[in-house]
């Protein structure tokens, strides 16, 4: 396995090279063409450092202490507002289908099981990732970004160590366990607040609310399949964004702008056919 | 010895190089000068694989590397050591740590080894005592240090300094161009320096290449540079502001 570091024809670029607008004399077509060519390759890249990613989880040899620090880093820093931001997601949600349900039925028994199978099988890992998404993702791209522009990917790649091993794989396999964590705690945050909003605003008592029974095992199955994907998919996309970074300090910024919009996407694609894949294979 | 025949690069559509051709002589302090952003630093760092040429050649010791992929590359960058502009150490890693990350990856030491060997490394540069500190605990000149003992751990026959003077008060400077000079003096080291600080270039350069405009204006001695009737270069060496060099 090639210790390639900086993905394709991104690491000849020059990182103080100013940005250059490439498509501006191109004319409609030659700019959808180039744009599309663009996206293409860079497909390809991003491809290319999830599979040298896998690489070298699978080999096993990891830096002292790289794993715990990145767990450190992404979880507990990001603990406060995940759980600030699905509370109230989760107060929204269950105050405005209590509306809805309200004009059609005025029967909230089922409220609470509801919104826990819709909590469980999706939102929780979809908002709970996207949030992620914007602060980790974000994190990770500014600080690869800087280290490419401060040349400290070339005298990382000069040490014979591969950026991907050193600085990839450790975010990628804390943001896998901690955005698993960080869902399931911030699911059951959201769910406690959405309880509480029921009690206050239409009477629901919390045993009625507390109600699983809709719960089954292809919901939890989805769930956590999305919290896996999710997880794999904010340090490989955003690790992309930082390492193509070029162009000074305003390449950081439009590298990480890249990664908190490429990542947002990926979820919601992900979700898209992670979901997908649920109904048919769990129906109920 | 290191051969550069007919380099060309462009970055887009902006050419930087244009047919660089010269050859650095082993052993010797060979200085690559010329203005900010004609190329010098792009050019050093095709030597090591950091970017690659459009057309042309580069040789070293007989094997050329212009077109070898990453892998390739590695044993390349054992022999050939870089201290960059900004010293690029890792925040993260003390100054130990720093040194003895190129002794675990390319030596495959323990990390105990690797520390201990670092500690000794330190001591050549004489900065053992900031082993255990911080990168932005030192200055810049302790920084550039602490770099080129990182550099220095491979054992490289080659060294490559980027501007490494620059940003340094005149002490440190002076420090750092003794360093490169014992480097090849001691133990024959070649080492090529990327600068326009004209102390560095009149003190310690053995051979000495001015790139103008992306093409070599001109190669030789100190002497060859001071004695030269070329307006370009006297005006780039004697750092007047008005004359024929144009930016």
């Amino acid at each position: 396995m090639s210790n390639a570091v900086a993905p394709g024809p991104e690491s000849q670029r020059h990182s103080h090279e100013p940005i250059e607008h490439p498509y501006e004399d191109l004319g409609a077509v030659g700019a959808l063409g180039a744009a599309a060519i663009d996206l293409m390759v860079g497909g390809r890249e991003l491809y290319s450092v999830f599979v040298r990613t896998l690489y070298y989880v699978a080999r096993g040899r990891r830096e002292k202490g790289a794993l715990v620090r990145q767990m450190y880093e992404m979880g507990n820093r990001s603990v406060f507002f995940l759980s600030v931001t699905m509370g109230f997601l989760g107060m929204i949600l269950v105050y405005q289908s209590g509306l809805q349900a309200k004009r059609v039925v005025p029967d909230f028994t089922l409220l609470g099981a509801t919104y826990l199978e819709l909590l469980v099988r999706d939102f929780a890992a979809s908002l709970g990732a996207l949030m992620l998404a914007t602060r980790v993702g974000a994190g990770i791209a500014a600080e690869i970004g800087s280290m490419v522009v401060t040349e400290q990917i070339d005298a990382l790649r000069m040490c014979a160590a591969d950026p991907i091993d050193f600085l990839i794989k450790p975010r990628f396999l804390a943001s896998i366990i901690m955005t698993m964590m960080l869902i399931i705690w911030s699911g059951t945050v959201a769910f406690v607040a959405g309880a509480f909003t029921a009690y206050f605003a239409f009477d629901v008592p919390l045993q009625t609310f507390f109600n699983h029974q809709l719960v089954d095992y292809g919901d939890l199955t989805v769930g956590l399949t999305k919290c896996v994907a999710y997880g794999a998919a904010i340090p490989i996309v955003s690790g992309y964004c930082g390492l193509s970074t070029f162009g000074g300090s305003e390449g950081v910024g439009w590298a990480t702008t890249r990664a908190v919009v490429n990542t947002s996407l990926t979820i919601i694609i992900l979700n898209f056919f992670i979901s997908g894949a649920g109904f048919l294979i769990f129906p109920g | 010895m290191i051969q550069f025949k007919n380099i060309i690069k462009s970055f887009g559509p902006k050419p930087v190089l244009q047919d660089v051709s010269f050859d650095v002589p082993t052993g010797s302090v060979f200085f690559i000068i010329g203005a900010s952003g004609v190329g010098k630093s792009v050019l050093i760092k095709h030597l090591v694989g950091l970017l690659y040429p459009d057309s042309g050649e580069i040789w070293l010791d007989g094997q050329e590397i212009s077109k070898l992929d990453e892998e390739g590359m590695g044993p390349i960058r054992k022999k050939c050591a870089m201290v960059f502009q900004h010293s690029t150490l890792f925040d993260s890693m003390t100054c130990a740590e720093n040194v003895a990350l190129p002794l675990r990856k390319h030596k495959k030491l323990s990390l105990k080894a690797a520390l201990a060997e670092a500690r000794h490394r330190l001591e050549i540069v004489r900065m053992e005592e900031f082993a255990d500190r911080y990168p932005p605990e030192l200055g810049d000149g302790m920084r550039k240090r602490v770099a080129i003992a990182r550099a220095l751990t491979v054992d490289p026959t080659y060294v490559l300094f980027d501007e490494p003077t620059t940003s340094l008060d005149p002490v440190s400077a002076r420090r750092v161009d003794a360093l490169i000079r014992e480097l090849s003096d001691k133990l024959g080291v070649t080492s090529i320096v990327v600068s326009h600080d004209l102390t560095s270039i009149f003190s310690i350069a053995d051979r000495i290449v001015m790139l103008y405009r992306g093409k070599v204006r001109l190669q030789g001695s100190r002497a060859d540079f001071k004695n030269t009737p070329d307006g370009v270069v006297q005006q780039f060496i004697t750092g007047r502001a008005t004359g024929p060099f144009e930016l």
